[in-house]
């Protein structure tokens, strides 16, 4: 039976149980059953280890290359592939470390887990079109009280307790002595998007933060400018206009939206 | 595609990220490309700004890794219709995948694992191959995979399953050449008895490739260039079956295009002078 025959080739190549599939080979030629297996089992762990070392390579380079080895393994049999492409085998990465006991404490590497991931879905998102600093500057005063900003599909925002974005940048950038991972005093946010072919990202203040996330809760800015009021008090609006500028120049936002009267 | 219309279009090259540059910056000498459709299948990104600037100015066929056409587990329609929803964009000459199973039970092996040469077999595939190319609303060809193993199930030899296969499932063939020498170093038959019994007028495209020779056995890698003896055996196939679209596949260790340029222009001079 086909089903029953691809069964135990799973089970040979994904759970080491070799017997049942090895009396399916035919014997004959210069190697054995068991080398003949071999071949697909080894390729089967190589190709997942190659692209988990190519979506976490400063992971990677934090944790060098045996823990890093330990750790595919691991997430290899946690997560077998269920997506027909490997762009997402990764997906569970960081969910994995933070689950995982011997792993779970290690919180950088847990944040670079999701801040490489990160990218890669940054990178794949929707393309749209972007609203420009004209098309801002023609918003009549009136229609402010409505306005709800539309950011792109691609943005994303993270809370890292460690320095993870900058220790990513010093090892992607190659430098001879990357920063090392440290504490931050207190946690902050971090923020991904893509602008045309590029991905980008900055760590931003809390407010921003606070703001981004009601934008992205579908809030008008009206309600963005009233939680801002508490720190700006009546230069709030001031503050809300001037992150609403910079987000149009990064090309974050991608509509913009007014209620229906 | 009726048979009778079989398109030649020239010699051609595997599209990888490293050469879209050049590609785009330059006016290389290939005539078309073959591009992996499961890096396309995403929403949006760098892959699909080149993937439509390139097909403005070159034929595109698609070419997939995970259709799992054999295997047992049902047809993963959401596979297929973003599949689809590629070929609507890319509009391609056709579309191919490969004669094997790569998932079970819901899990990919990521692998092109092949199937037992049997009757069960080939009603299963004649099945879901019929399923495929009713519901993409063309043709598929479909290519013979490196293999390092046989099994005890199989009843026919691979090359004449090929030949039910297509005929039973009116499908097409892409011909791997480099994977026909390649199994037949590993299972010790001779590569031009398979080419022999391949029924010509399904063979769409070739496919031409490098591979690791590890003394005992060969295996599939794609990062070398295509030895002697399989540019011996592609020129044996077009002898018998004439002229055929040819590609070069490079899938690691890839080189500038200037040196892949040169292979296409072997296999251009070995095609064009032959026939």
């Amino acid at each position: 039976m086909l089903k029953d025959l691809q069964s135990k080739f799973k089970d040979a190549v994904m759970l080491g149980k070799e017997e049942p599939f090895l009396s399916e080979i035919q014997e004959g030629g210069k190697i054995g059953p068991e080398q003949r297996l071999y071949i697909y089992v080894q390729a089967y762990k190589a190709r997942l280890v190659e692209v988990l070392a190519e979506d976490f390579p400063v992971l990677h380079s934090m944790v060098g290359d045996d823990m890093f080895e330990e750790i595919c393994v691991r997430y290899i049999d946690k997560h077998p592939s269920t997506h027909p492409s490997l762009r997402y085998f990764g997906a569970h990465m960081a969910q994995f470390l933070r689950s995982t006991a011997s792993y779970k404490d290690i919180i950088p590497a847990i944040e670079m887990a999701e801040f490489e991931w990160a990218f890669n879905d940054v990178f794949d998102a929707p393309d749209e079109d972007v609203i420009t600093v004209e098309q801002v500057a023609a918003i009549q005063p009136e229609a402010w009280t409505t306005l709800r900003i539309k950011l792109q599909p691609s943005f994303r925002i993270h809370l890292f307790k460690w320095n993870t974005p900058a220790v990513w940048s010093t090892v992607t950038e190659g430098l001879e002595k990357p920063m090392t991972p440290q504490e931050y005093p207190v946690q902050s946010h971090c923020i991904q998007w893509k602008k045309e072919l590029g991905c980008y990202f900055r760590t931003i203040d809390e407010d921003e933060a606070e703001v981004l996330k009601l934008a992205c809760e579908g809030k008008s800015f009206p309600e963005l400018c009233e939680l801002l009021f508490e720190a700006y008090g009546e230069h709030a609006s001031h503050r809300a206009a001037e992150l609403f500028r910079t987000w149009v120049m990064e090309g974050l936002v991608s509509d913009l939206e007014y209620a229906e009267f | 595609m009726n048979k009778k219309d079989k398109p030649f279009l020239g010699y051609g090259l595997g599209l990888r990220t490293d050469h879209y540059e050049e590609i785009l910056s330059g006016d290389p000498p290939i005539d078309w490309f073959e591009i992996l459709s499961e890096n396309y299948m995403v929403p949006g990104g760098r892959q699909l700004y080149h993937l439509d600037k390139i097909k403005e100015r070159y034929p595109l066929v698609m070419h997939g890794v995970s259709m799992s056409i054999g295997s047992t587990d049902p047809l993963n329609m959401a596979y297929l219709k973003d599949l689809k929803t590629l070929a609507e964009r890319v509009n391609p000459v056709w579309v191919s995948d490969h004669l094997c199973w790569t998932s079970h039970g819901g899990h990919n092996t990521h692998d092109l694992v092949p199937l037992p040469y049997n009757e069960e077999t080939l009603n299963h595939l004649v099945s879901r191959i019929t399923q495929v190319q009713d519901y993409l609303g063309r043709q598929i060809l479909l290519e013979n995979v490196s293999s390092y193993l046989t099994y005890k199930a199989s009843e026919v030899e691979e090359w004449e399953f090929l030949k039910a296969v297509c005929e039973e499932a009116d499908c097409l063939l892409l011909l791997d050449v480099n994977n026909i020498y390649v199994s037949g170093f590993n299972h010790e038959f001779d590569p031009k008895t398979f080419v022999d019994h391949i029924p010509a007028d399904r063979v769409y495209q070739i496919h031409l490739a490098g591979h690791e020779n590890n003394g005992d056995y060969i295996i599939d890698t794609h990062d070398h260039s295509v030895i002697d003896e399989v540019w011996d055996l592609y020129q044996y196939t077009i002898q018998k079956m004439g002229k055929i679209t040819t590609m070069i596949e490079r899938d690691d260790h890839i080189p500038p295009l200037a040196e892949l340029i040169v292979e296409v222009e072997k296999a251009r001079e070995i095609g064009e002078g032959v026939c």
